[in-house]
């Protein structure tokens, strides 16, 4: 029996973490808006839309408040989830053409304010950079390479650790560039210095980053391995799994969506 | 032919099973003369290692790597590797020296035989230009049989498989899933080194076990729980499946889908997975059929003991790997480690320059309390010569006349 599951997602995000298409287990359609003829709905990062709740909201990052008891929440860090995972990555990512060596860094930052110290470190070293507030396939598609800065400043060598990797961060990995992430007690299967870089403060990235850009051939193994990590991610095996899952779940409540 | 197996120990660890398997099985080849030879001599302990002269072999094999830059320390036409594992995994982040060594080995002038497809097909990326054989680890499907299940009744018996003091097993993660489940389960953690099995208190911890009894282990449970974040292909669940014993695992790298999947780090999701187990005994079921079915997917001991014979033969017989590509992706490797070394080494440095940093601090807080401390004694001289004064004071004759005429005062005022 063919599933349809639907996945309401601000375009951005979709690009990164949606599905669509026909699977072995079912068909997948993005929509910004409810499909009522969906047999599983998935919100993804804080969209929203008129119509039923949603089966399962995946956040990009950690929870904020608690959800309210009963609603199925993915998020990357939190407490009273339904499940602790990072987004899946979107099929077509993995199929990206190879980062162009002389392209640039891209380092994703939510807040410039924070991380402008180490856009300046970086740029003082000629490095080539990027900064988007969000990752996007576009994005990803022009990087030769992809940073996510720590979100506090560590003192270096103690090797401080945040909470959780990113939420999007092996959608770099699907796409071969080479991620520096925030080492993290939660990486969901990523191992630092095998499959990606990991930093716990702003000289840590600056020197990997200079590393990658003047020796981008001889990261192969660790851009292989990335790859690797990623194929678990992969959105047609994770969603095929939850919606597996949810077909053998009570079904989602007559409340609005949100 | 003659041939040499390269080890550094022969534990309990799969992966010296899987040499010793590979070892019994070529002997049982008229053909085959083998010999196992250990690159340590100190862990020799008086069987042959690589000081006694021994070969010359058409074929020596390395199977670790740290046996690996052995293999030019005996004679052989031919040198290959047993790569059971991408074995820099196996180091946290700290052993960075370790690690790097492991991952020297993919730039050797050697040929490849992996055991896992993922590694065939990594190594095609990395090293386009060295062979390698894919030679899947076989089962013994005497001993690993299906057995027919008796419908379950009472708590859900789980079988978490690793050896709890491995930091990539995730024994003390699954251990905590199964304790945390809403239905009642009873768990047993199976590990090669029981003695060495800290932080699963209270769990039932077997092991040492043999073949057969590690068969009728997965038969007394009904789902193994795997939670590895490193393996080449995690020999428990395929096993188990041979049993008809269903596998909640991750999606570590190799992993076969005997049961159900769920991620790294996701408790809850994990729990779910367990719970959902306990009370659907039709899932449970229907997840045993298909561990069953998957597993006769599975060689046998026999026919993976034929295969890397074969494999061995195509070595003897092919010309020796070209070593410019090796020594070029070796080049490479090397950049790779300067430019990390680089940053550990960078990082050591401000660890150390911090830890000076703080030591200054410390010297010159406890300058500080020492000035603080002689103040401190001046004061209390101080005041002490000033209790000395005031008893003075209290024991002269006029003070104790003054305080009689003031209490006799205060009395005629009332």
């Amino acid at each position: 029996m063919s599933t349809m599951l639907a996945l309401l997602a601000e375009p951005a995000v979709a690009g990164v973490a949606g599905l669509e298409g026909s699977f072995p287990w079912g068909d997948a359609v993005v929509s910004a808006d409810a499909e009522a003829a969906a047999d599983a709905v998935v919100a993804l990062g804080t969209a929203t839309a008129d119509g039923p709740e949603p089966d399962v909201r995946w956040l990009g990052g950690p929870l904020g408040p608690a959800p309210p008891p009963g609603r199925r929440v993915i998020a990357t860090s939190g407490e009273g989830l339904w499940s602790r995972a990072a987004w899946p990555v979107r099929d077509e990512l993995f199929e990206l053409d190879p980062p162009d060596a002389g392209g640039d860094l891209l380092v994703v930052t939510g807040d410039e304010g924070r991380h402008g110290p180490l856009l300046e470190k970086l740029r003082g070293r000629g490095i080539r950079i990027a900064v988007a507030d969000g990752l996007t396939a576009d994005g990803l598609a022009s990087a030769a390479a992809v940073a996510f800065p720590p979100a506090t400043q560590g003192d270096l060598g103690t090797r401080e650790r945040q909470e959780a990797v990113p939420a999007a961060a092996f959608a770099a990995l699907a796409a071969r560039r080479p991620l520096i992430a925030p080492r993290a007690r939660m990486t969901f299967g990523l191992l630092p210095g095998v499959d990606h870089l990991a930093a716990s403060a702003d000289d840590e990235v600056v020197q990997y980053a200079d590393a990658l850009q003047a020796f981008p051939d001889v990261f192969a193994p660790l851009i292989a391995l990335g790859r690797i990590a990623a194929e678990r991610q992969r959105a047609s095996t994770v969603y095929g799994r939850l919606v597996a899952e949810l077909a053998t779940a009570a079904p989602r409540s007559a409340g609005p969506r949100g | 032919m003659r041939i040499c197996f390269l080890v550094h120990e022969l534990g309990r660890a799969g992966g010296a099973e899987t040499i010793r398997s590979y070892a019994r099985r070529l002997e049982a080849h008229d053909d085959f003369e083998v010999d196992v030879v250990f690159t340590d001599p100190r862990v020799a302990a008086g069987r042959p290692d690589v000081r006694g002269g021994s070969g010359p072999y058409d074929v020596a094999i390395a199977t670790w790597w740290a046996t690996a830059a052995q293999l030019w320390r005996v004679p052989a036409r031919r040198r290959a590797l047993l790569l059971q594992s991408i074995e820099s995994r196996f180091y946290e982040e700290r052993h960075f020296f370790e690690r790097l060594a492991a991952e020297e080995v993919l730039s050797l002038p050697v040929t490849y035989v992996t055991i896992a497809t993922w590694m065939r097909d990594l190594l095609a990326e990395l090293r386009p230009d060295a062979p390698c054989e894919l030679v899947a680890r076989g089962i013994d499907k005497s001993v690993f049989a299906p057995r027919s299940r008796r419908p379950r009744h009472g708590p859900l018996r789980v079988l978490v498989d690793g050896q709890p003091s491995m930091w990539f097993k995730g024994v003390r993660e699954a251990v905590a899933c199964v304790r945390a489940m809403r239905e009642p389960a009873e768990l047993t953690v199976v590990a090669g080194n029981p003695e060495d099995a800290d932080g699963v208190d209270g769990a039932r911890v077997v092991g040492g076990l043999d073949a057969p009894a590690m068969a009728d282990l997965y038969a007394d449970h009904d789902v193994l729980l795997k939670l590895s974040r490193v393996e080449s292909l995690g020999l428990g669940p395929v096993e188990a499946a041979h049993v008809g014993t269903p596998a909640v695992v991750t999606p570590y790298t190799g992993h076969d889908e005997h049961g159900l999947v769920v991620g790294f780090d996701d408790e809850p999701g994990t729990v779910r997975a367990l719970d959902r187990l306990a009370h659907d005994g039709e899932l449970l079921g229907a997840l045993s059929e298909g561990a069953l079915d998957t597993a006769r997917e599975w060689p046998s001991d026999e026919s993976a003991g034929d295969s890397f014979a074969a494999a061995v033969r195509r070595i003897a017989d092919a010309p020796a790997p070209d070593p410019e590509p090796a020594l070029a992706d070796l080049a490479r490797s090397r950049r790779r480690w300067l430019e990390l070394t680089r940053e550990q080494t960078r990082q050591a440095e401000a660890a150390v320059s911090e830890r000076d940093r703080l030591r200054r601090a410390l010297m010159e807080a406890r300058e500080h309390v020492e000035e603080l401390n002689v103040a401190m004694r001046g004061l209390e001289a101080v005041v002490a010569q000033k209790d000395r004064q005031i008893d003075d004071i209290r024991s002269e004759r006029a003070y104790r006349a003054a305080v009689a005429v003031r209490r006799a005062l205060l009395r005629r005022g009332r």
